[in-house]
């Protein structure tokens, strides 16, 4: 879908912006200068204050996102169930830390607690969240990935 | 057990009108399209319903005020946005039971004359965005929203707007940049949103557990729903129950039940083999509850021994590591700052170094003191009350002596 088609999907108002940055994301993995232009067409505002609005959310990326994301949550309660264990295991899986951006391929990112708690420790791996993650068990988890 | 939020959880189809329907659903809603705004207020007042995102502000007091505007163009609010550590009551709710949100929202929405009301919702909550979809096309359908409510001259017009990962659009004049499209970051008070909040019109921002309560109120009566809790605080609560215990999960409960019931007889009591330490109540912003508070019942207002806050608890048995924890909650409000002013965006930053520094064994003494220098600015220099939050649970790791590192000598003062 091109973003011209995502856009005349939406009504021209300031609530949709949001919702339009987000399919956008989804759609292209990334809202693009390109992207900001249009949508700053369509919504009547500067491209300036739609960077400034979408680069503040976390589920927005204004650059291209690596091809594989793994965020895992690190709030108290998956802090209790040991979601440090497993953010050491997946750094050790791919011999990266947490938050480096060095390789294109792969990002590891410290999730907020995602409401899962109940099911905790939570990992998501591009979009797929996988509940009650063992230490032991992340790494058969992502060699599905690579 | 009286319950009023979850009470018909196992019986509605969720999203299905016609189920929420034959449970008694819209009949408070039918009831109100003949009453006046002013006696809906009136009821609501009554019944000492209070805002369940934290605050307890009195909710029949909040739709009062937004009605005292001069400007009619006013809007209601459902803070859905819920992301406290822990918490996940609201979600809950909008995948049992959406109806009985959407129900709470026109009965408010009705009560200030708002023809708009939207629901903010967590972007992380997918089912409960769908049920929520559904319900409210289905709810169309049935006439119970959209134009001339069951034969009323009432229209509301609601909107599901979703956030984009960011705790801070929990706070309600940031939703509201939020939804105007800006970034989520908090406004000056005052003037407060019920005199100028969405697009600049009386707005009433209230959470969803609030909501999924005023239904009920309409239709069994302020008094009854007064005689449920204790002497300062009305109604129910729910409880999300976690850590070292055996039954983790969602609760209702009456208000004034004590922690000790809620993790004894609730949740199932203290896992085999832990002994409890203490536990943390409402979520990462929230305070801990030493052994002899057990027999308190958490609640509202400025004299409660424990705040309620969101209402989640975590209990933390002898076996954990509390430097970890610290860690936990302070990356939490470091990452979730929104960087509007210094006090905050510096503070949890330099703050959660120290606290990595105190896990890795070179904290030192001057560690200690900017560590209790910054609890000091973030409590009382920031712009919006995360700043705040960011440190209550430390406050009372410094106060109950958990960390010996940061106890303070002797001759000096806190
Ligand atoms: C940092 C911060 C986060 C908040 N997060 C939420 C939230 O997720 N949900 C919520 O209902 N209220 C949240 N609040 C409180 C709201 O600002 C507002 O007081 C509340 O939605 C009012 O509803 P009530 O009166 O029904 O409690 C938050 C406040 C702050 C300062
Ligand atoms: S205290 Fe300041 S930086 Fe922190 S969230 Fe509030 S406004 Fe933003
Ligand atoms: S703390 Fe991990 S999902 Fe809530």
């Amino acid at each position: 879908m091109t973003i011209q088609k995502i856009l005349t999907k939406l009504e021209s108002k300031k609530e949709s912006l949001l919702g339009a940055a987000k399919e956008i994301n989804k759609e292209f993995g990334h809202v693009s200068p390109e992207a900001v232009d249009l949508l700053a067409d369509y919504f009547d505002m500067k491209p300036a204050e739609i960077y400034s609005a979408v680069s503040f959310y976390d589920h927005i990326n204004v650059r291209p996102p690596a091809s594989l994301t793994i965020r895992i949550c690190d709030g108290a309660n998956c802090s209790l169930k040991h979601s440090e264990k497993i953010i050491e295991e997946i750094e050790h899986f791919f011999g990266l830390r947490e938050g480096d951006d060095f390789n294109p391929k792969v990002r590891i990112e410290r999730e907020s607690c995602l409401g899962l708690c109940e099911v905790g420790p939570v990992m998501i791996v591009n979009g797929t969240v996988f509940e009650r993650v063992e230490a032991g068990r992340v790494g058969e988890i992502l060699n599905r990935y690579v | 057990m009286k319950k009023i939020i979850t009470k018909d959880w196992d019986k509605v189809i969720p999203a299905d009108v016609k189920s929420y329907q034959k449970n008694g659903g819209y009949i408070a809603l039918k009831k109100v399209t003949r009453m006046k705004p002013i006696e809906v207020i009136e009821e609501i007042s009554q019944s000492g319903l209070s805002g369940r995102g934290g605050a307890g502000f009195p909710t029949g007091k909040k739709l009062e005020i937004a009605t005292k505007q001069k400007d009619t163009e006013r809007y209601f609010i459902c803070n859905l946005d819920e992301s406290e550590p822990g918490t996940y009551k609201d979600r809950m709710i909008a995948e049992r039971n959406p109806h009985s949100l959407l129900e709470g929202i026109a009965i408010a929405s009705y009560a200030i004359g708002a023809k708009r009301a939207y629901i903010y919702i967590n972007g992380n909550f997918a089912l409960a965005r769908r049920m929520l979809d559904r319900a409210v096309e289905e709810a169309e359908k049935e006439n119970c929203l959209g134009k001339g409510i069951m034969g009323s001259l009432f229209d509301l017009e609601l909107t599901m707007v979703s956030g984009a990962g960011a705790y801070i659009c929990g706070e309600e004049s940031a939703l509201i940049n939020s939804i105007e499209g800006k970034r989520g970051e908090p406004r000056r008070r005052p003037p407060f949103v019920c005199e100028c909040g969405l697009f600049g019109h009386p707005t009433v921002v209230n959470n969803a557990e609030t909501i999924a309560s005023i239904a009920w109120i309409i239709k069994n009566g302020a008094p009854k729903y007064k005689k449920i809790g204790d002497n300062f605080n009305s109604g129910t609560k729910l409880f999300c129950i976690d850590g070292a215990i055996n039954s983790p999960g969602l609760y209702e409960a009456p208000l004034g039940t004590t922690v000790r019931e809620l993790i004894f007889e609730f949740a199932g009591g203290l896992r085999a083999g832990t002994e409890y330490w203490f536990a943390q109540i409402g979520g990462s912003a929230g305070h801990l509850i030493p052994i002899g508070l057990l027999d308190e019942g958490p609640g509202y207002g400025k004299d409660v021994k424990i705040p309620v806050g969101s209402g989640s608890i975590l209990v933390v048995d002898k076996s954990q590591d509390i430097k970890k924890l610290m860690l936990a909650w302070i990356r939490f409000f470091q990452r979730e700052s929104c960087g509007k002013c210094v006090p905050c965006r510096e503070g949890t930053f330099r703050l959660k170094a120290i606290i990595e520094r105190l896990n890795n064994g070179n904290f030192d003494e001057n560690d200690k003191e900017d560590f209790h220098k910054l609890i000091w600015t973030l409590d009382n220099t920031t712009y919006c009350p995360l700043g705040k939050f960011s440190v209550i649970a430390l406050k009372d790791v410094v106060k109950y002596k958990y960390v010996k590192e940061l106890n303070l000598s002797k001759n000096k003062s806190e």
